[in-house]
């Protein structure tokens, strides 16, 4: 019974295993039966229904992807994480068994990616990280587990930077969440190891509405990593998870993301940070996968001197459409904050950007700078921008470019005359294309981001 | 007229760091003065204290800077530039859409009495006519081997470095302040740029102005013989010579100096 | 063909245009508030046009700029620049889009927005787009919002300039570097006496 038996020792804790009916749709009485599944405090069923009474309420986007052909009454809203797997290695589609031997994944884990191999040999390491934080007095748990273990002081965060009210999936996230990541980082902590979601595979964080809570307490640093670049196969449709990060006094935390999502998923994310006073808050975010991903990763720079900064590639293939951007929003004086999207189409895919950057009155000396960049592969494919800037301070200084073209005829030209053959030309051209984010990359994952990349666009460049 | 452009212990920092550690020179009306040193001694500081910066904190009770008899050290910029205080800058910021000639008129403003008559009234650039000021501005250009088209652009609005300099060089000479100081102005020039650079610093010394280079190599002193050669390490001068210095340091670089 | 527009309050929305191998350059003069949609459609082969605007707001005055640069045939251009001075309680709102369709290759669009804001309690918000359906193009577009730049003032200080002399040198250089562009010197100069006008009064 592998997945469910993650010894309670290592933190991850999976809940008791009585017969859970699943069924498909949403309704009032599929959320108690979640809220008690889980054997939650009353206040947490209460905002769980709160969240139902505002998802009921609010209406779908008009703006951004298509969203007219998920069929809301079909979906599993809870389900446990074997149950969206394929049952054998063989009905795994081709595509993904191929991406996972040319980005050179392990055996292990393709077995487990492929929801095949039942368990995960991670124990021994994972218990040497566990030690190390537990002895620093930091939190890493599961969502789920977090709650229970620490319930004031999830009380005291949970849904305090983006309330169920904000939007109609963060709603629904509040009404079904489960899984996802908890962190808590003490005053003067420093996490130099980038802490991966049980060090990149855990079922928990492949789940459909994951529920994300970072505490950075004053000083201290910490650095997420969630997601994967191997293709994670579901069949699962929808997707809508949230990240509430707290940054605090002088604090700094990244969060990097990378989303690989099958090309079957609606990918609707909503990721905020608040930052106090000269914290830092980075999102690294690349989005590979899914039919369609909305995802605008936020800072509400709300102390002085915060910045915030969001690296983002987005690449869009046959039939995806990646809508994401970023927001910044200055409410104190001499905040600055900085975005870097670049983004990929080939063969129909359609990538957008969508950002805002907002200088409230009162926030003085603000310094924003915004570059996006698209690139276009070839004659079917797409790209928008769509910023913002709303700018009501005098001093405020804000700059905001934009690039949409093909790969520079001269460029190649250039490596072209020094012996290099055209098809690597034009894959050094976009490695270099998204270089600047790829840096950010923990090594591995940069890694295999180039190796990605390259796969998708020598199979469109041939 | 002689005057005397007195820098007295002058103490400089920049965020929190000290550059400047007493620094003291006297400047005579039409002499050149050098100053030379490696990179980081101070010069660029020097040049932009005097200057009056906002940029570089300076201890006015310790430090003293003075034309003639005016104390400027407490002055705002432009203030010092009417008390006659002229700075060439090394890498000078562009201003787009404002052109060299509005640039100096506007800074020379009228100072001539516009006549009652509204006839006879004419426009001046400082005492001149403006027909007269245009006149003056192209013969300089011309002199300086600038291209006129470069009169009607934005100032330094896409410049190369050789261009902004001689730029520079022609505000200076009609401007024609009563201390001039040149930073870095051999930097990135050819042969040619230097030698015509050089004699408008001729030009300006034999009219009376003071000089100060501050240079990093000794090549525009080949065409521009100093008076006063001194050299700028850590922020403070460790030797003051003549022009021979300077074919010192050509010979032997820097490193004799600091200790 | 040139065309200028004095924007006012009671100005109807304007649609140009371009057909095959010609040329619009169009100037938009704005000194007081309005409310107005431009759309240049490049709808022939080689067409080109050239957008320039220039938006003076103060007082209470509000001020809505809305265009659109549709390429809808191959080997067009356009390139637009709207440029703002805005200060006292003056609110502008620019939204902008280059649409490029699948047809029209080897486009080359740009868009840019500079907004300068004087003293006072002035508002800007800018909201440029792309949507790029064909890929043998080169599109940009930028935007940029902020005071008067510190460097440039005390260079201007440094030749005798006081703060007042040295804001309103620099006012009069940021729109001005947006008119040679235009092309036409008998236009220019008409232009210059607009605008200039509007700024003696203040």
């Amino acid at each position: 019974m592998g997945i469910h038996n993650f010894p309670n020792k290592y933190g991850f804790h999976e809940p008791e295993n009585y017969v859970f009916k699943s069924k498909r749709g949403l309704d009032e009485s599929m959320v108690r039966s979640i809220s008690r599944h889980k054997k939650e405090p009353e206040w947490m069923l209460a905002y769980r229904l709160r969240a139902l009474g505002f998802y009921y309420k609010k209406l779908l986007p008009t703006w951004g992807g298509d969203l007219t052909k998920i069929n809301f009454d079909t979906i599993f809203y809870y389900i446990k994480p074997t149950q969206n797997k394929v049952s054998s290695w063989k009905d795994l589609p081709a595509e993904i068994k191929h991406t996972y031997d040319r980005i050179g994944v392990p055996e292990a884990e393709k077995r487990f990616l492929a929801g095949v191999s039942a368990q995960y040999e991670s124990e021994v390491v994972y218990k040497s990280i566990n030690d190390m934080l537990s002895k620093k007095g930091v939190i890493f748990l599961d969502m789920d587990s977090a709650l229970r273990e620490h319930p004031e002081l999830v009380k005291k965060y949970f849904g305090t930077v983006i309330p169920a009210v904000d939007n109609k999936f963060a709603a629904l996230n509040g009404a079904v969440w489960s899984g996802g990541s908890f962190i808590y980082v003490p005053r003067g902590v420093k996490i130099e190891l980038p802490l991966q979601a049980y060090f990149r595979i855990n079922a928990a964080n492949m789940g459909q509405f994951e529920r994300t809570l970072i505490i950075a307490e004053e000083g201290s640093y910490i650095h997420y990593v969630e997601g994967c670049s191997a293709p994670i196969y579901t069949t699962d449709s929808l997707h809508a998870a949230v990240v509430e990060i707290i940054v605090k006094k002088g604090a700094r935390v990244r969060y990097t993301t990378i989303q690989n999502w099958s090309t079957n998923v609606y990918n609707l994310v909503t990721k905020r940070a608040r930052v106090e006073e000269e914290g830092i808050m980075e999102w690294v975010d690349c989005n590979i996968g899914s039919k369609l991903t909305m995802k605008y990763p936020s800072v509400v720079l709300a102390g002085r001197k915060a910045h915030g900064e969001m690296l983002s590639i987005a690449y869009a293939g046959p039939g995806q459409h990646q809508d994401a951007g970023g927001k910044m929003l200055h409410l104190a004086s001499e905040t600055t904050s900085r975005i870097i999207s670049k983004s990929i189409s080939r063969g129909g895919g359609r990538t957008s950007y969508r950002g805002l950057v907002q200088v409230y009155p009162g926030a003085k000396n603000v310094k924003s700078k915004v570059v996006c960049d698209a690139l276009l592969l070839d004659e079917a494919s797409r790209s928008d921008t769509y910023p913002t800037m709303k700018i009501d301070e005098q001093d405020a200084r804000i700059e905001h470019e934009a690039t949409v073209s093909k790969i520079g005829d001269e460029q190649l030209f250039y490596l072209r005359s020094r012996g290099i053959p055209k098809g690597a030309a034009e894959s050094m051209v976009v490695n270099g294309f998204i270089e600047p984010v790829i840096k950010e990359l923990p090594l591995e994952y940069a890694v295999e981001m180039n190796r990605l990349i390259e796969l998708q666009i020598s199979t469109s460049l041939g | 007229m002689i005057m005397l452009l007195t820098v007295s212990n002058l103490h400089a920092s920049i965020e929190g760091k000290d550059i400047l550690r007493g620094v003291s020179l006297k400047v005579k009306s039409g002499e050149v003065h050098a100053v030379m040193g490696p990179n980081g001694g101070g010069k660029s500081t020097l040049a932009y204290a005097l200057m009056g910066h906002p940029s570089y904190k300076v201890k006015s009770q310790k430090s003293k800077v003075y034309i003639g008899k005016k104390n400027i050290i407490n002055l705002p910029t432009e203030e010092r530039a009417k008390a006659g205080l002229f700075l060439a800058l090394q890498s000078p910021i562009a201003v787009p859409g404002v052109t060299v000639v509005n640039l100096l008129r506007t800074a020379l403003g009228d100072t001539k009495q516009k006549t009652q008559n509204p006839v006879l009234s004419r426009q001046f650039a400082g005492s001149l006519p403006i027909e007269e000021f245009m006149h003056m501005i192209k013969t300089y250009a011309k002199e300086l081997r600038i291209d006129e088209s470069f009169l009607s652009r934005g100032i330094h609005d896409g410049f190369s470095g050789g261009e902004k300099k001689k730029i520079e060089m022609l505000q200076a000479l009609v401007l024609a302040p009563k201390f001039a100081i040149f930073d870095e102005i051999d930097t990135g020039l050819d042969v040619d740029a230097l030698k015509i650079v050089a004699r408008g610093i001729g030009i300006l010394a034999k009219r009376g102005t003071g000089i100060i280079i501050i240079t990093h190599y000794q090549r525009i002193l080949k065409y521009v013989k100093p008076d006063v050669v001194y050299i700028l390490v850590n922020g403070k001068i460790v030797k003051t010579g003549k022009a021979d210095l300077a074919k010192k340091i050509e010979d032997n670089g820097y490193t004799q100096f600091s200790k | 063909m040139y065309k200028i527009i004095q924007v006012h309050a009671s100005t109807n929305n304007v649609e140009f245009r371009v057909r095959t191998g010609k040329t619009l350059h169009l100037v938009l003069i704005g000194t007081e508030s309005f409310d107005v949609h431009v759309t240049v459609r490049l709808m022939g082969k080689g067409a080109s046009a050239f957008i320039t605007g220039i938006c003076l707001g103060s007082g209470n005055t509000k001020q809505l700029l809305h265009t659109m640069q549709y390429h809808e045939a191959p080997d067009t251009m356009s390139d637009l620049l709207i440029k703002t001075v805005l200060s006292d309680h003056s609110k502008f709102f620019y939204d902008g889009g280059i649409r490029v369709e699948k047809i029209a290759q080897k486009t080359n669009a740009y868009q840019r927005n500079e907004n300068l804001l004087l003293s006072g309690r002035p508002y800007a918000e800018s909201k440029p787009s792309l949507e790029i359906l064909a890929n043998d193009v080169r599109c940009t577009h930028g935007a940029t919002t902020g005071p008067i730049d510190q460097e440039q003032l005390w260079y201007l200080s440094s030749r005798g300039m006081s703060k007042h002399t040295g804001e309103k040198l620099i006012t009069q250089g940021f729109i001005q570097s947006a008119l040679p562009r235009i092309g036409n010197q008998r236009i220019i100069y008409k232009l210059c006496k607009t605008i200039f006008r509007s700024f003696a009064v203040r």
